[in-house]
């Protein structure tokens, strides 16, 4: 690897590398497709199927993957309305003013008054832009929602693999830059206090290892592409 | 000091924001004492000004409390509120006089409405009579799951669906024994007994193979003299005896076994259809 990129990566081919981003991009999607909207059947199966590692080296990705490996050994009929109950719980909420829920939208958090739509969103959506990418006519939902940054880290993971099997190391340390100061400077920045307040109204664990999940990934994506980039400079 | 190029009410906007006693006073969104008006003027003169919207510790969830009614009474609420789904509630009980697994409870319970919409599921009807305790929910042990080790690695592999079975409580049970359909039908049969030919011939009707329709049951007596002053129609009378359980809604009106011991007993009376 070139000398763009850290001493610690050094001994990675740019096949394998590529093989870590596709990782990279499967675990932003699934998370992003857990923050979008209810849990349907066939996800829950497919979770159900699922074996999830006991010690990954990142405490809260720990403490997500046994929350969720025990909420999933009681499942029964009636977990998918129990999903279906919580999500609207925490995300939605039944008050009336701005907390009394998990609002997934980067605008609540940074902005002085927690609404949404406010200057996070736009910055989001230039950057959205810049990299080619819009949301999707069928997503309702602001682009600065949790899930719709979450496919935007999927979506140049996946971008970062297809360039190291083309071979082009100084794309894949261009955009590995873009993903570093995207999460610093959005996804990271604020998604903190979402878990907190997830925590706070989540009442299922399935939610509350969502949580610990998202802070696990973000946490440790992060110090990763530290490590590969190496101090961002000034 | 340049207080006195200070702009007046500033000062006041100031003394509101450094005010202890106005932070733990408020009772506005805006806090600190400060009115929407306040806030905006600020806001206008003062591009910095925040202003202070709340702790986002606090949890303004509104608290849900528990209803600690006796079971009865919370029971006879659900089926006087919910009379359009009497007979799928009742059906329920009836169904898990014994314990019966909560995924076939729910799914008869679709079936039941199979041919009338409602925004109610067999899943959603069981929760219904489990928060008014006509009904309960026997779970087994929460479990924990595996431990599996795969390359060295170890992993946490979830355990098999849990078992949930559904059982009818004494309160529940209650309801069923209180259920006397029979006495239901015949009451409202003796409570307008000059249309007790009309009820005939509409049970009639509807034993038939394939049952009947609501336009085919007016076309067979809403032209009957029996029904024009006071004027009724076909509907008055086959909601009487869905009420009663004597005719059941699949698609067609179609009578029932309760339906049947009805028409025995007309005839037996005498009744001419």
């Amino acid at each position: 690897m070139s000398n763009a990129l850290n001493n610690d990566q050094s001994q990675l081919t740019l096949a394998e590398f590529a093989e870590i981003n596709d990782r990279r991009a499967s675990s932003y999607a699934f998370l992003s497709r857990l923050f979008a909207k209810e849990v349907d059947p066939e996800l829950l199966d497919h979770m159900h199927n699922m074996k999830f590692p006991m010690n990954t080296g990142n405490s809260d990705t720990d403490e997500g993957n046994r929350l969720l490996a025990g909420y999933l050994s009681n499942i029964w009929d009636g977990t998918l309305q129990e999903l279906a109950v919580d999500y609207v719980h925490t995300f939605i909420g039944s008050g009336i003013d701005a907390f009394s829920a998990a609002y997934p939208y980067e605008s609540v958090y940074t902005s002085p008054k927690r609404l949404m739509m406010q200057e996070a969103r736009d910055e989001v959506l230039a950057i959205y832009r810049s990299q080619g990418i819009e949301k999707a006519l069928s997503w309702q939902e602001a682009e600065d929602h949790v899930a719709a940054e979450l496919e935007f880290m999927a979506a140049l993971a996946t971008r970062t693999a297809d360039l190291c099997r083309e071979e082009n190391e100084e794309a894949v340390t261009r955009l590995l830059r873009t993903q570093r100061g995207f999460l610093a400077d959005h996804l990271y920045a604020w998604t903190g206090m979402l878990t907190a307040d997830m925590r706070k109204y989540a009442r299922t664990d399935f939610y509350k290892s969502l949580a610990s999940l998202l802070d696990g990934l973000l946490g440790s994506d992060l110090e990763t592409l530290n490590n590969i980039l190496g101090p961002e400079e000034a | 000091m340049t207080i006195s190029t200070i702009d007046p009410n500033a000062i006041d906007i100031a003394n509101d924001l450094i005010s202890d006693n106005d932070v733990e006073e408020t009772s506005n969104e805006f806090g600190g004492g400060l009115t929407k008006e306040d806030s905006d003027r600020a806001i206008e003169e003062n591009e910095d000004f925040i202003p202070y919207i709340g702790d986002a510790s606090e949890d303004h969830t509104p608290q849900v409390t528990e209803d600690t009614r006796p079971a009865h009474v919370r029971t006879a609420e659900l089926f006087d509120r919910m009379k359009p789904r009497r007979r799928e509630l009742m059906k329920i009980l009836a169904l898990c006089t014994e314990p019966v697994d909560a995924a076939d409870v729910h799914k008869a319970g679709n079936a039941m409405q199979a041919a009338h919409r409602s925004v109610y599921d067999g899943e959603a009807l069981c929760n219904l009579l489990v928060r008014a305790g006509a009904l309960q929910k026997i779970e087994s042990e929460d479990r924990a799951p595996e431990v599996v080790v795969e390359d060295g690695i170890e992993y946490l592999k979830p355990a098999g669906k849990k078992s949930v079975q559904y059982c009818t409580t004494p309160v529940g049970q209650a309801v069923l024994d209180d259920d006397k359909p029979k006495e239901r039908l015949f009451a409202a049969l003796e409570k307008e007994p000059e249309y007790k030919p009309i009820f005939l011939r509409i049970l009639l009707a509807c034993a038939e193979d394939g049952g009947k329709t609501a336009k085919q049951l007016g076309d067979l007596v809403d032209k009957d003299e029996l029904l024009q002053s006071p004027r009724r129609w076909a509907a008055y009378f086959f909601n009487i005896l869905h009420e009663c359980d004597a005719l059941t809604w699949n698609t067609t009106w179609t009578t029932t076994e309760l339906g049947m011991q009805g028409i025995e007993a007309l005839e037996l009376e005498g009744v001419m259809a």
